[in-house]
């Protein structure tokens, strides 16, 4: 079932930049990975979602609601993490979620303790709780900023590069809990690591210079790839030569050797041999414009 | 490379809108005071030597405000921007970023000071022809050197070291407003004809109060007040003296900090703050799994609630303000001393009687309170933003009008401070000189009279900053 529903969504910025262009997108219960390069538009769909900013064209509602027009109704049922955030100085971890809790409209005192409490041993900051966040190194941060997204009752919840500066362990943990959350509402996580996607989301979304360039499952999309991506060890001043003559998707170097990734029906040339493509040759393939998956998916 | 990196920093100086701002207004003040200003009887001149120093020598006092600006904004900007760790791993020594830094700040206060000189000249041609001497340049030259240079070294040094020692906004500004302060209790202690109630005493000033001035109005106006009208406008004034004492002192006590400052600056990056993690007593509670909880964000109830969260967080703000509470000190310290004095040794020696009708006359009028809410209301104001919380405070449900609300309730809580600091002075003022008669009434209309204008104030400030 449809619970978020976004219809052309337009927004320029005034240096000119059009941040988001014509964005369609429907997204049910779950997690759902919004992947870009850098300057994509994700944290604009993301502040606009989270009724910060206006678009200048185009519709949101979620659950039926016209968030445009309701703002209020939609914060009563959003967790934000944003990108980057700061914290008022000398307020200690606990203090500053139980005030938040009190913002998002948790009356009740003894459950806004255990809810504190649980998100504080969730995020592993039990310990810290007393300690200024302001003080906190990167990753704590980031930790109290998970924690504040989920106070109260979100139902969307929006995540953006949660896992930024966060150590594998403590990236598992946060995956478990969004997972474990994500069931019966929706958590759109927007990153540019393809494999939080690939490990986490049912549905997932590119997004390249504020427009959707390709939408569908993970394993929907790297089965249609199947059999036409190829790699080939060259020497590193060849490239400009293969990029001219094949529809090069990316480069990588593995074990010490540089390889090109092409994107072809058949085997492009001797040499080159086939890879079983992950998420990152769909997400590379689409960002080179390659094949537009888009119409095929919608076909 | 040298004059390259100078170069920088001054342009990084003259790019700050503080420092565009602050020009404009030296300037405007050079020309202000020669147009407008009065200096003793009409036949002075308005371009003489005593009135351009007088002028200067009142606005090199103003170096203090914007030597604390611009050490706030552009010497501390590698540890406010976290750009340390760049700057300091790139070939940069520790002399030349320190003397660079040092002659950026030096060189941007003082061209202000040049600036208000050219107001000066500028003011001269708009001023009725009777009333001006023969244009000299040593006339404007004089007191830039003998007292704009030094007091800005002086200011501006004494803020370089406290920024690159504490690398601390708030220290700068409590730093700044101790030199004010400073010099007021020297001004005070000699008699300074600045201060409104002192100018007609007689008596001649003892040679500590004008030593202890750093700024050395006080040996000016001591001197110049028995100048005759040819003396004023002909007359440099003498570099002399306790005045050159004076000048000698202050100089070398600024040079002799930046050199312990010098040595003590460790050009690496600041220790982290070693935090004192308290042992935990409490038995760690087991693990509690996450829910999701009903939330009412709406109603009265939710409204009240959100609203005093909210005011509750503005007043801890409000009164762990170090600057704030320093300011509040400031104004006990400089209002009862002024108050004290304009009953007990007003002009011609009047000496009143402490009586309520008296004393609240005179503390009715809060001009500094004004001050102080403007500073406190942009902070206030723009916290949300200036700490980056924004856009998790504002996309919680809460209503703008609770954060509104609370802020304005939190600076009402500054104003009804003042007045009771007010009310306070006054009374203890009487109670120390056998005065008993304490009519509260009296006082707790001042509540009304002084403290209610302020409100209005408030609600328009927080009006337009919206």
């Amino acid at each position: 079932m449809v619970r978020l529903n976004i219809q052309q969504l337009t927004k320029s910025y005034q240096n000119g930049v059009k941040a988001l262009d014509d964005v369609t997108l429907n997204i049910a219960n779950g997690m759902f990975g919004l992947l870009g390069p850098n300057g994509a538009g994700k944290s604009s769909l993301m502040r606009t979602l989270a009724t910060l900013q206006l678009p200048d064209a185009g519709q949101i509602h979620f659950d039926g609601n016209d968030v445009l027009r309701n703002p209020q109704e939609m914060r009563t049922k959003l967790g934000y993490l944003p990108q980057d955030f700061g914290v008022y100085p000398n307020i200690s971890a606990i203090d500053l979620l139980n005030h938040l809790a009190i913002l998002k409209g948790v009356h009740i005192k003894s459950e806004r303790v255990e809810q504190v409490t649980s998100l504080l041993q969730q995020t592993n900051l039990f310990e810290s709780r007393k300690r200024s966040v302001s003080t906190f190194s990167g990753g704590m941060r980031q930790r109290f900023g998970i924690a504040q997204a989920l106070l109260g009752n979100p139902q969307l919840i929006i995540v953006d590069e949660p896992t930024a500066g966060l150590d594998p362990q403590e990236r598992n943990r946060f995956h478990d809990l969004l997972s474990e959350i994500g069931t019966n509402r929706v958590v759109i996580l927007s990153t540019h690591i393809v494999e939080d996607v690939n490990d986490l989301c049912a549905e997932m979304a590119v997004m390249a210079s504020g427009r959707l360039i390709l939408k569908g499952k993970p394993s929907q999309l790297t089965e249609k790839l199947s059999g036409k991506i190829w790699r080939k060890a060259i020497d590193k001043i060849n490239l400009p030569h293969y990029s001219s003559i094949f529809n090069v998707i990316s480069t990588k170097v593995i074990l010490g050797k540089f390889y090109v990734f092409v994107l072809a029906d058949q085997l492009p040339a001797s040499g080159f041999e086939s890879v079983y493509p992950g998420l990152e040759e769909v997400y590379f393939s689409s960002l080179s414009g390659a094949v537009n998956l888009n119409k095929e998916v919608k076909r | 490379m040298i004059a390259d990196l100078l170069k920088f920093e001054l342009k990084y100086h003259f790019g700050q809108i503080s420092f565009k701002v602050a020009a404009l207004l030296f300037l405007m003040l050079g020309y202000f005071c020669a147009v407008k200003g009065g200096f003793g009887s009409d036949e002075v001149h308005k371009n003489s030597p005593y009135v351009i120093t007088n002028i200067m020598a009142l606005l090199s006092l103003c170096s203090i405000f914007s030597a604390t600006l611009f050490s706030a904004n552009v010497v501390l900007r590698d540890s406010m921007h976290k750009m340390e760790a760049v700057v300091f791993t790139t070939s940069i020594k520790k002399l030349p970023y320190f003397g660079i830094r040092l002659s950026g700040l030096i060189i941007a206060v003082f061209s202000l000071l040049l600036l208000a000189a050219l107001g000066i000249y500028i003011g001269s041609f708009f001023i009725d022809k009777n009333r001006l001497g023969t244009f000299h340049p040593y006339y404007y030259l004089q007191p830039i050197l003998i007292f704009a240079l030094p007091n800005v070294l002086f200011s501006a040094g004494i803020l370089f070291c406290t920024a690159i020692q504490t690398k601390s906004v708030r220290a700068i500004y409590v730093v700044g407003v101790l030199l004010y302060i400073f010099y007021m209790l020297a001004s005070i202690l000699g008699d300074s004809p600045l201060l409104a109630t002192s100018a007609n005493k007689a008596g001649s000033a003892d040679i500590l109060p004008v030593l202890l001035d750093p700024f050395a109005l006080a040996s000016f106006f001591g001197e110049t007040r028995t100048w005759t009208i040819p003396q004023r406008n002909c007359q440099l004034f003498p570099f002399e003296g306790t005045f050159l004492l004076n000048r000698i002192l202050w100089t070398s006590f600024t040079s002799l900090i930046i050199v312990i400052s010098y040595h003590l600056f460790d050009f690496r990056l600041a220790q982290q703050q070693q935090l004192k993690v308290k042992a935990d007593k409490i038995a760690y509670p087991n693990l509690i799994s996450y829910r999701t909880l009903k939330v009412v964000p709406g109603g009265i109830a939710y409204h009240f609630r959100a609203f005093i969260a909210r005011l509750k967080l503005e007043l801890i703000f409000l009164f762990k303000n170090i600057p704030v509470m320093v300011m509040l000190l400031l104004w006990v310290f400089l209002f009862g001393t002024a108050l004290k004095d304009r009953l007990f040794s007003g002009a011609y020696g009047i000496h009143s009687y402490p009586a309520t009708g008296i004393i609240i006359e005179e503390i009715r009028s809060m001009k500094f309170g004004l001050i102080l809410i403007i500073f406190y209301a942009a902070e206030s104001i723009c916290r949300e933003k200036s700490v980056n919380i924004h856009s998790i405070i504002y996309s919680s449900p809460a209503p703008d009008s609770v954060f509104w609300m609370a802020k304005i309730l939190s600076l009402f809580g500054l104003v009804f401070v003042l007045a009771t600091l007010n009310i306070g002075i006054g009374i203890i003022l009487q109670l120390t000189h056998g005065y008993f008669r304490i009519e509260l009434p009296s006082y707790l209309s001042l509540y009304y009279y002084s403290a209610f204008p302020l409100l209005l104030f408030v609600m328009l400030m927080v009006f337009i900053q919206n």
